[in-house]
């Protein structure tokens, strides 16, 4: 699997995700309480949105029809080999996927772990597995964390979640 | 001025800029959050021009310093430094980070000090003129910007525009500012207030790019962007001064749009990247890496600093959030704003006019420690950078609320930037739609409330036909002129 579409494909995805985002904002639009003020001309929190979400729609399908009668036009340059613009060796999903992984952890960890641990663990994992060399890995990792905490929490006054531990740091 | 210039107004006046590179270059802290920080310090000092010239100081350096991550890390340090993320960060991209850094400073200071000379002379007539602007011109003022930026966005203009629609979709979620109803929240307390534009910005520009990057296995294993930041001073008054024009419409376009009240300088940054665009010859590399493109952002944004004072002084309405900040200290140091200021308190005004100017010479002296001690940290291998760009992602769209679902909304916004940019589609506009939504639909609205829903007034009211016009024209233009140029090179060919 490659992680670069095809030029062709490219809008045509857009547009589904458009259409998607426009065919559900017209269905929550119902769950949005109108108020009236008797002769009151404003034309009321439903409006821009239901505009908006037609102007998508349309704006969607218009990108979706636009890149199909392309893509059908320029079937022999779909069927040339890979472009540069993919690189060699394949793109590195492997490592993004690891790297949303973490994010995810990262953040659901942090109200419960703290800042301190829980962007150690996220810093040291992710350059772990990025190969970075290990002294360089636990100095950045430390350093980051001591950074953050100086000009976050002692200048700025910031209070980072400190977890069940409750650490200081 | 001698006074200015002493020991005891200058180390707390250049402590108070170093404060602001900070601020200004840590992506989640605004301008305006260091603001209202330092102003309590201020009441502490006796001699008013001190605290004027913390707080001046401060406000300039940090609109400066969101440039500094936008440039190298493609993260605006703050709202007015995101149309750097343009051209400064692609230069970067092409090793020459160093030059859009200085070139970024030096117009800042440019801008600033022009935005600081037109202050000085036309601040009550530009102020007349900015209150002719009622609800119908803010409307089309918000809705030009909004098609400038599509217009101007890389790519088809037809993705720009819907970038925009999506980007003002995404700004009525939370409570309806006219009417007070809960919009698409389901339910959720902290969508109440909308989603956080700071959050969705980080989301879309920083961790977008750190996607991207680790991706793509061969731009992981490059070099730092650094390579080249001993550009001289020489070659950055070379480009300065071939670009002069530009930076001079920047500049009078920047101080205009900042004297208008609730626009600021995020929106001058924008307008004047727009006009930049389509008077260069250049305009087809916009967006390239072209040193055009950062000299007009950054000379519009901070002379709209000093555009937003124009209203403040003379009619004490803020132009931005950071001016109605300031507003409040001046009343501290008893300057009453308003008609009056320059006969009442004829002494003060000088002193924050010279402040200012003297503000935009320091400014290059804090403005270089800034990028050097930014250019040590991207010294370290660039998947180093990126895992730090992460936990500094994390951090800063934490710190404004302190709430965990603005970090939550901005890891969101980061996939849906990767996927976006991956599809082709601009990103400036959607945050320029983000930005500009709630105005344009509040204005839009009172305006029909106050027209008795006669669309009228939108379009018979002198500004608005100008801007009307203005926006047929950058939209129609384009598509027009490429036909007839088109057809003529077919048919020279």
């Amino acid at each position: 699997m490659k992680g670069d579409e095809s030029p062709d494909s490219r809008g045509a995805l857009f547009g589904v995700f458009i259409v998607a985002v426009g065919v559900v904002t017209l269905l929550s639009v119902g769950s949005i309480h109108e108020m009236s003020f008797g002769s009151n001309t404003d034309p009321g929190p439903r409006a821009l949105p239901m505009v908006l979400a037609g102007c998508l729609i349309l704006g969607g399908l218009a990108e979706i029809v636009v890149k199909w009668t392309k893509r059908r036009r320029v079937t022999a340059v779909e069927a040339r080999p890979e472009t540069a613009t993919v690189p060699a060796d394949g793109p590195n999903l492997w490592d993004a996927g690891i790297l949303l992984a973490a994010l995810i952890i990262y953040i659901a960890a942090l109200p419960w772990v703290g800042f301190t641990l829980s962007t150690l663990a996220f810093t040291l994992s992710m350059m772990w597995r990025l190969q970075v060399r290990w002294v360089l890995n636990v100095v950045v990792s430390l350093c980051l964390v001591g950074a953050v905490h100086v000009l976050f929490v002692m200048v700025f006054r910031v209070q980072l979640p400190p977890g069940v531990l409750g650490l200081p740091f | 001025m001698l006074d200015l210039l002493h020991p005891s107004v200058l180390i707390p006046w250049l402590l108070a800029m170093a404060f602001g590179v900070f601020v200004g270059a840590t992506p989640g802290l605004t301008a305006t959050m260091a603001v209202a920080l330092i102003v309590p310090v201020t009441f502490y000092i006796p001699n008013p021009d001190v605290g004027l010239a913390m707080i001046l100081g401060l406000s300039f350096t940090a609109i400066f310093a969101g440039a500094i991550p936008a440039v190298c890390l493609r993260i605006p340090g703050t709202p007015a430094s995101a149309a750097m993320t343009l051209d400064g960060h692609e230069m970067a991209k092409q090793g020459q980070a160093g030059l859009a850094l200085r070139l970024s400073l030096f117009c800042s200071c440019l801008g600033g000090a022009f935005g600081v000379l037109l202050l000085m002379v036309m601040a009550p007539q530009l102020a007349r003129f900015a209150l002719r602007f009622s609800n119908y011109e803010y409307f089309w003022l918000g809705i030009v910007g909004l098609g400038m930026s599509a217009v101007v966005s890389v790519g088809r203009t037809a993705k720009g525009l819907l970038a925009v629609v999506f980007g003002m979709l995404l700004a009525t979620v939370g409570i309806d500012i006219v009417s007070g109803t809960p919009r698409f929240t389901y339910g959720s307390t902290e969508l109440m207030s909308g989603l956080g534009f700071i959050p969705v910005m980080i989301g879309l520009f920083g961790v977008s790019e750190v996607i991207r990057n680790v991706l793509d296995a061969r731009a992981l294993e490059k070099a730092d962007m650094t390579r080249d930041t001993r550009t001289s001073w020489l070659e950055v008054f070379r480009v300065t001064w071939k670009h002069r024009y530009t930076l001079l419409k920047s500049s009078i376009l920047g101080t205009f749009v900042g004297a208008l009240p609730g626009a600021g300088g995020d929106i001058g940054a924008w307008a004047a990247y727009g006009v930049a665009q389509r008077t260069s010859k250049d305009g087809a590399r916009f967006g390239k890496g072209i040193t055009e493109g950062v000299i007009a952002p950054t000379s519009a944004a901070n002379a709209g600093i000093a555009g937003a004072w124009i209203p403040a002084l003379v009619f004490g309405i803020p132009g931005d959030s950071l001016t109605a900040i300031v507003l409040g200290a001046l009343l501290m140091y008893d300057i009453k704003t308003g008609p009056l200021i320059f006969e009442q308190s004829a002494q003060q005004v000088q002193h924050i006019f010279m402040i200012a100017l003297i503000t935009q010479g320091l400014l290059i002296i804090a403005g270089l420690l800034g990028i050097r001690a930014f250019g040590f940290i991207l010294k370290l291998p660039r998947k180093v950078v990126m895992i730090a760009v992460v936990v500094f992602c994390v951090v800063g769209s934490f710190a404004l609320n302190n709430s965990i679902s603005d970090v939550w909304i901005m890891a969101v916004f980061g996939v849906i930037g990767f996927f976006l940019e991956r599809q082709g589609v601009p990103l400036a506009p959607l945050i320029l739609g983000l930005i500009l939504g709630p105005m344009v639909e509040e204005n839009l609205r009172v305006g029909l409330i106050k027209s008795g829903g006669d669309w009228t007034p939108f379009l018979t009211r002198p500004i608005c036909a100008v801007m009307l016009l203005l926006l047929v024209l950058s939209l129609l233009a384009p598509p027009l002129l490429k036909k007839f140029f088109g057809a003529n090179a077919k048919n020279v060919t």
